[in-house]
């Protein structure tokens, strides 16, 4: 017992300790984080250190679970201001959850009776993979969805194994988790409800008493279902509360002009995702094509349920749902047209077999059995790995990982989170005491990289709406705006005074151009005409 | 009682006074009930010793008559073993 | 208590106080001195009345036989003999089982010793009180103990108890081979597996036994003819009861023989010699009833608030507790008035933080619950592998109040136990005032090994006065407590024997589940069963695990005997007398185990009903809490603080947050139904995310823990092929919000109880689940109607398990 828990506690030290290692490298040293590590950081931010610090200003775009664990590790920024600035706090948040994915796997493997000879290097494999590796390293929220999605698929196996009823509610929390982390959940708990109805009415189980009758099976169902999709179903009904409550607008994370939705209108200019949008079959074939690259662990359990004749089984049915899920989201997205169908968003697919492997292999009895379907499942594993190396190289396949690894120079995020950096001390050094209007959801990196962040005052605060509407009548200083641009939604100050940017506007002169991406404009102090 | 201690808001000595001489004269009508009862229980007693002595001899007289009776008796009963 | 009037400047109070009270307590002594003087004069003379009684009647006898023996003799001498074949015939019929005292008694007349009428004499005395012949005749001065004796080491060697009951044809040879072979199976006393077979009365066998062990039988007179009696405390070591008192000797009444040393330490005691006379257990407990009575009823009632009042809620408050309280309210004026926004603010911070530890705590006592290993549970094979000649008596409390129409019922749960019959001590208890229980129970045959007891009339009428009445001369080693509607699972008995068994010394209560059988009767019985099973399948399992005080559960509670009769059993002034032990036994340093085996119980199925057993219950809760907490750094001392902080989440929040609940929904609709602007004053900053969490993630993990409990049975059931539930149970936890809303109005029904009267007993009505066959109204007077049994037993086969086949 002793041993398990030392191993379990080697296997996350050395991964997140290298996790995190990487990942201070490219934020640190070489200066990059991705755009939306970022932002979640900032959000964090906002809560704790802005000018009217209140949990609100989380956001209601993006689910907040990412921002509030970077909120708990936010609460040393005054110590570590890198935390905030270098986006720190979300490389912890991601390596922090790589590490426990790790163990995770180990635990699983264990649970399911693997030995420790199987059990480590699998989760070595799953954790190493560079793709997987980067992602714990890259601060995105993808490592804690991924984390929660894993125990999900692991406790669902458990119970599909033993009918447990304590699987189930660990799978339940484990879902609404996911959910609080990526809206993804929301198709795959779809998948589970079906998996319930095939495991409970198609699946015999020793626990399961099958003489009773068919309305008592159905109750079944529907008492599982609410036991296991009751907190995420929860989950979603508060979450649309509290945009009622606090943007006062259910929806507003589907439909505001942040939302996924808004962001994604300007790939119908796009002539490529044009032609995939108006085509559902190109669509499927894009989303299959794109499925490819992360589904051998996938193809290798079909092959091994075909020569020991266990393709038939309803089980196959059970994972395949758990596995369509995310590509089936995007699928109905791209037809939706609303989806970037960036290449990380099929990677899902990838962890959920992975967590399945344990109850794939626990099928096999032990000994050269379930040692050569280890094997073989190592091979897809490694294969995985091989084949994702590849793509990444690839800014044709995966331009945002693609991202880390070409010179900085050339990657344009970086380029515009140095020349923001910039702005943010500029501001601080010209004006330090200065009110200065502006849209955090586009001045993040400005916002966390300044030392007095109390200065701005941002969309959150109580006091933005009155003051965008009339700045000089609210004492502000001065006015930051980026440049519009095509397919990015506009901010709030671009979206009120649309000509601002580009001619100024009478209340106020021009005080400060940056290389033409963003301009600073002093307010003058006097009452506007009404508009 | 006069050399005892004094308070703001204390008893009447006069009081107490009266108060323990009354408790102390339910004590002594108490031990004297004590007494007399004893006595007289020794006497209900006494009394009742004797009475059962008495019947006591009677009913051995009563029993030797009985064993007198039967042992004349005996030799005439008939005795089949 | 006399005033003294106050007087300026006078006499300083504390020391004539000091003063008076030492007068008082020496007149206290004299007095008590006097009562003790007079109670040994009256017993001294009452005993000498009977003496004089007995030998008038012994001289009257004697004249009135010295008369016919003369009269025989003047009349005709020949006629005198013709007595003997009369008495002859008594004699057969007066004794018609062992053989002793015919031969013994003949053949003394036959010597001439005695005559007929002598031999008449001593049979009736016999008849009426009992004893040995040869006893009664030397007594009466017929014969002396030579002659007597001389005569009964002729006697035949008595051999054993079964050849002998063959031999007076009392059974047959099968019948004995049968008990002999369920003796070898499951082991105890062969005496009992006859009776518990029901193969002989009584009545027979004990007259057997006595035979067998040289003693006298009970006669058939069971009044008692002395004041005379032992100390209780001796009276229960040794099981004897002092029944008649001859002129030189008393008859004493016995469960076992004594030994020659206890004897004489009853002679000792008495002053003269005893007899010993062989009752049987009923009998037994009727004595007890007359002579031990009012002690018993003292000790019942009494015994724990004497020996350990700091831990008895016959004191509701005590006066710390109450100037606590008093000196609380008062701040809280005070503060109210100086700085009104800062006191509501504090309060309500407190509050706040004493829900959220709450919700945390439950919910992680739950979590750590659902773990298998969180109950003791065992397979059928396990069961299967007792040796059964291991098990120890094992007895079960019923208490029952008004509730005649479940006794079939009862009786029918009870012999489905699968446990040897001939080790069971069941132990109905009946109020006095219970009429109507009295006579069905009196008209029914019920087996040997119950035992129906009278619990005497007195305050406080409540169920645990009535356990510690039964528990005082209860057998078993083991005891549990089950209500008279109460299913039992047939394996409990021996699961909780294998779990006390594999634990280790100082666990003294095993905790069985209880569940509803009416569950799918309406909504409230839905929610009912729902929050039962979470209390008892997670909540208390995690509690074990977590090793803090477990509130017992009303029934289905087994102690080690020894345990509970060294703590002082139940509190007779607390309402949830079990809650209170439970604390008690982890106290002293004792655990509760949770095994795996339910009791179905009758869920209330009607509001009004619900709403008075649940006042009772956060009643007794509070009384509890109370109880322990009159020095709570004591308290921490001996529980420790984790055993401390459970004590808190499971004592004081059960009915506290029910309290405050309506506070809150009140402030909530204000707030989302009409924006009243105040209510966020109640709530600033920190305070305001602790509310919200509270809000929404509280209640919902406490509506999930319903889903999560109920779908937990019902799997186990499932399991084990057990379909009592339905999994459309699950679906009900939903709008269990409106179940809270009840759960606050008993509490507040509660709390106003606690302070107007503290220990009425609310009482439930039982017997609810079949609309056409019980009277629905609530009245006391339930009218004397004995359900069908088949109706009861179609019921049982829908709603309670299935027996193992």
């Amino acid at each position: 017992m002793l041993k398990r828990h030392r191993i379990a506690l080697i296997l996350f030290a050395a991964i997140f300790f290298a996790e995190f290692a990487l990942g201070y490298y490219y934020s640190s040293i070489v200066g990059y984080i991705h755009s939306d590590a970022i932002s979640r950081v900032a959000n964090a931010f906002y809560v704790l250190y802005s000018r009217d610090p209140h949990l609100g200003a989380i956001g209601f775009v993006w689910n907040p679970l990412p921002s509030l664990v970077e909120l708990g590790i936010l609460a040393f920024y005054p110590l570590f201001p890198a935390l905030a600035s270098e986006g720190l706090a979300a490389v912890l948040q991601s390596s922090l959850f790589a590490g426990l994915s790790a163990v995770m796997l180990y635990h699983a493997g264990r649970r399911f009776e693997l030995s420790a000879a199987m059990s480590i290097p699998f989760a070595l494999l799953y954790s190493l993979n560079p793709f997987i590796f980067l992602f714990g390293a890259n601060g995105l929220s993808d490592s804690l969805y991924v984390y929660f999605l894993m125990m999900t698929v692991i406790q669902f196996s458990l119970w599909l194994k033993d009918r447990g009823t304590h699987s189930l509610i660990v799978a339940s929390f484990a879902l609404a988790l996911a959910f609080w982390t990526r809206y993804e959940a929301v198709p795959f708990g779809l998948s589970l409800a079906f998996a319930v109805l095939i495991a409970l009415l198609c699946i015999r189980h020793a626990a399961q008493n099958n003489t009773r009758p068919w309305r008592e099976k159905l109750y079944k169902v529907e008492a599982t279902w609410v036991l296991l999709l009751l907190p995420a179903v929860f989950s979603g009904l508060l979450w649309i509360f509290f945009n009622y409550l606090i943007m006062g607008n259910p929806l507003y994370f589907l439909n505001s002009e942040y939302s996924n939705v808004a962001q994604s209108e300007a790939l119908k200019n796009d002539a490529a995702f044009r032609q995939i949008f108006d085509s559902p079959l190109l669509a499927l074939a894009f989303v299959v094509r794109k499925t490819l690259w992360f589904s051998i662990p996938l193809l290798a359990i079909l092959v091994l349920r075909l020569f020991s004749r266990r393709l038939l089984r309803w089980d196959t049915v059970i994972l395949l749902l758990l596995f369509a899920a995310v590509p089936g989201l995007q699928y109905a997205l791209l037809l939706r047209e609303s989806s970037f169908g960036w290449f990380r968003y099929f990677m899902y697919v990838f962890p959920v077999t992975v967590a399945w492997i344990p109850y794939e292999l626990s099928r096999f009895r032990k000994g050269p059995r379930q040692r050569l379907a280890f094997t073989a499942m190592a091979a897809a594993m490694l294969g995985t790995a091989a084949l994702l190396s590849y793509a990444m190289t690839d800014p044709l396949i995966a331009p945002d990982e693609n991202n880390f690894l070409k010179p900085q120079s050339q990657n344009e995020h970086y380029v515009a989170q140095s020349r923001e950096r910039s702005i943010a001390a500029y501001m601080d050094e010209h004006y330090p005491d200065a009110t200065v209007l502006t849209d955090s959801y586009s001045a993040y990196n400005i916002l966390i990289s300044s030392r007095y962040p109390k200065k701005y005052l941002i969309t959150s605060d109580y006091l933005f709406k009155q003051a965008l509407n009339d700045p000089p009548g609210n004492n502000i200083d001065y006015i930051l705006i980026p440049k519009p641009l095509p397919g990015i939604p506009k901010s709030a100050v671009n979206a009120r005074y649309p000509d601002m940017f580009q001619g100024g506007i009478y209340w106020a002169t021009l005080e400060h151009d940056f290389e033409g991406q963003w301009k600073l404009y002093k307010v003058k102090k006097w009452q506007p005409n009404a508009q | 009682m006069s050399k005892q201690k004094r308070s703001l808001g204390g008893y009447r000595p006069q009081e107490v006074q009266r108060y323990l001489e009354l408790l102390r004269l339910e004590l002594t009508i108490i031990k004297d009930q004590l007494a007399s009862e004893q006595a007289k229980f020794e006497e209900r007693l006494a009394a009742r010793l004797k009475n059962n002595e008495q019947i006591r001899a009677e009913l051995q007289d009563a029993l030797a008559q009985e064993r007198r009776i039967i042992e004349d008796a005996e030799p005439e009963a008939p005795n089949p073993s | 208590m006399k005033r003294l009037p106050i007087a300026l400047l006078g006499v300083s109070r504390r020391r004539a106080n000091r003063q008076i009270d030492r007068e008082r307590a020496l007149l206290e002594q004299a007095r008590a001195q006097l009562e003790i003087q007079r109670a040994e004069h009256e017993l001294a003379i009452k005993r000498l009345d009977t003496e004089t009684e007995q030998l008038r009647s012994r001289l009257a006898e004697a004249i009135v036989r010295i008369r016919h023996l003369e009269a025989a003799r003047l009349v005709n001498p020949e006629q005198a003999d013709k007595t003997v074949p009369a008495s002859d015939m008594g004699l057969a019929a007066a004794a018609p089982h062992p053989s002793v005292p015919l031969r013994m008694g003949d053949s003394l007349v036959n010597a001439g010793i005695i005559t007929a009428a002598q031999l008449e004499t001593a049979m009736t005395a016999q008849k009426q009180f009992g004893g040995r012949l040869g006893d009664i005749l030397i007594d009466m001065g017929f014969a002396t103990d030579e002659q007597v004796s001389r005569l009964m080491s002729d006697q035949p060697d008595k051999g054993r108890l079964g050849d002998q009951l063959v031999e007076a044809r009392l059974i047959t040879e099968n019948q004995l081979r049968q008990a002999l072979q369920f003796q070898q199976q499951s082991g105890g006393l062969l005496g009992d597996i006859l009776l518990s077979l029901q193969l002989l009365e009584p009545e027979d066998l004990y007259r057997a036994i006595a035979t067998q062990n040289n003693i006298g039988r009970i006669g058939s007179e069971l009044s008692i003819n002395t004041p005379v009696r032992l100390p209780e405390t001796l009276a229960r070591e040794l099981e004897i009861v002092v029944i008649h008192q001859y002129i030189n000797r008393f008859l004493v009444a016995i469960s076992h023989p004594l030994s020659t040393e206890q004897v004489e330490e009853v002679e000792q005691h008495l002053g003269m010699p005893i007899e010993q006379v062989l009752a049987t257990k009923d009998e037994m407990e009727r004595f007890w009833r007359d002579v031990y009575g009012s002690e018993m009823l003292h000790e019942s009632t009494s015994k724990l608030a004497d020996e350990q009042p700091h831990n008895s809620a016959l004191q509701t408050f005590t006066r710390m507790q109450l100037g606590v309280f008093i000196a609380a309210v008062m701040i809280l004026a005070a503060g109210l008035s100086f700085q009104f926004w800062a006191t509501l603010l504090t309060v309500n911070l407190i509050i706040q933080l004493f829900y959220f530890v709450m919700s945390m705590f439950k919910f992680t006592v739950i979590l750590v619950g659902s773990r298998r290993g969180a109950q003791f549970r065992y397979t059928p094979e396990e069961i299967a592998q007792i040796d059964e000649r291991e098990l120890p008596v094992y007895t079960i409390l019923v208490p029952m109040y008004r509730e005649a129409q479940v006794v079939p019922h009862l009786l029918h749960n009870l012999e489905r136990l699968d446990y040897p019959k001939a080790k069971l001590d069941v132990r109905l208890l009946i109020e006095e005032d219970d009429d109507e229980m009295r006579t069905l129970l009196a008209e029914m045959n019920l087996p040997p090994y119950y035992t129906v007891l009278i619990v005497p009339d007195g305050l406080p009428k409540t169920k645990p006065k009535a356990c510690n009445y039964g528990l005082i001369r209860a057998r078993g080693e083991y005891v549990v407590i089950y209500d008279a509607e109460d299913q039992p699972d047939t394996d409990q008995l021996k699961k909780v024997f294998l779990t006390f068994k594999q634990c280790p010394e100082e666990y003294a209560c095993i905790q069985g589940k209880l569940n509803y059988f009416n569950s799918d009767q309406n909504l409230l019985t839905r929610w009912f069963t729902q929050e039962y099973s979470m209390w008892f399948e997670l909540l208390l399992p995690g509690i074990m695990q977590l090793n803090v005080p477990i509130p017992l559960g009303g029934t289905s509670n087994h102690f080690k005997m020894s345990v509970l009769k060294e703590l002082g059993a139940w509190d007779p002034y607390n309402v949830t007398e079990d809650a209170d032990l439970g604390i008690r036994l982890y106290k002293h340093g004792y655990k509760t185990a949770i095994v795996d085996s339910r009791t179905w119980e009758e869920a209330n199925s009607k509001t009004g009903n619900w709403i008075r057993q649940r006042s009772r219950w956060f009643k007794g809760y509070m009384q509890t809490w109370l109880v322990h907490m009159r020095n709570p750094f004591k308290l921490i001392r001996e529980i420790g603080f984790r055993g401390f902080v459970g004590f808190q989440v499971m004592i004081l929040a059960t009915p506290l947050l029910p309290l405050l609940n309506p506070i809150f929904w009140l402030m909530l609709v204000l707030w989302f139904g009409f924006q009243v602007g105040i209510i966020r004053e109640f709530f600033p900053g920190f305070i305001y995310y602790l509310a919200s969490f509270e809000f929404y993630v509280g209640n919902f993990l406490f509506i999930f823990s319903n889903v999560a409990g109920v779908y937990w049975v019902i799997q186990e059931l499932e399991r084990r092929g057990d379909r009592s539930f339905s999994y459309k149970l699950v679906r009900y936890a939903l709008p269990t919000p409106i179940y809270w809303v009840l759960m606050s109005i008993a509490a507040l029904k509660a709390a106003w109880q606690l302070i107007t009267k503290p220990f009425y007993w609310e009482k439930t009505e039982h017997g609810l689940t079949e609309p056409p066959a019980m009277p629905t109204s609530d009245s006391i007077g339930i009218p004397h109607t004995v359900p069908q049994p088949q109706q009861r037993g179609e019921q049982s086969a829908k709603t309670a398990s299935p027996p193992q086949s």
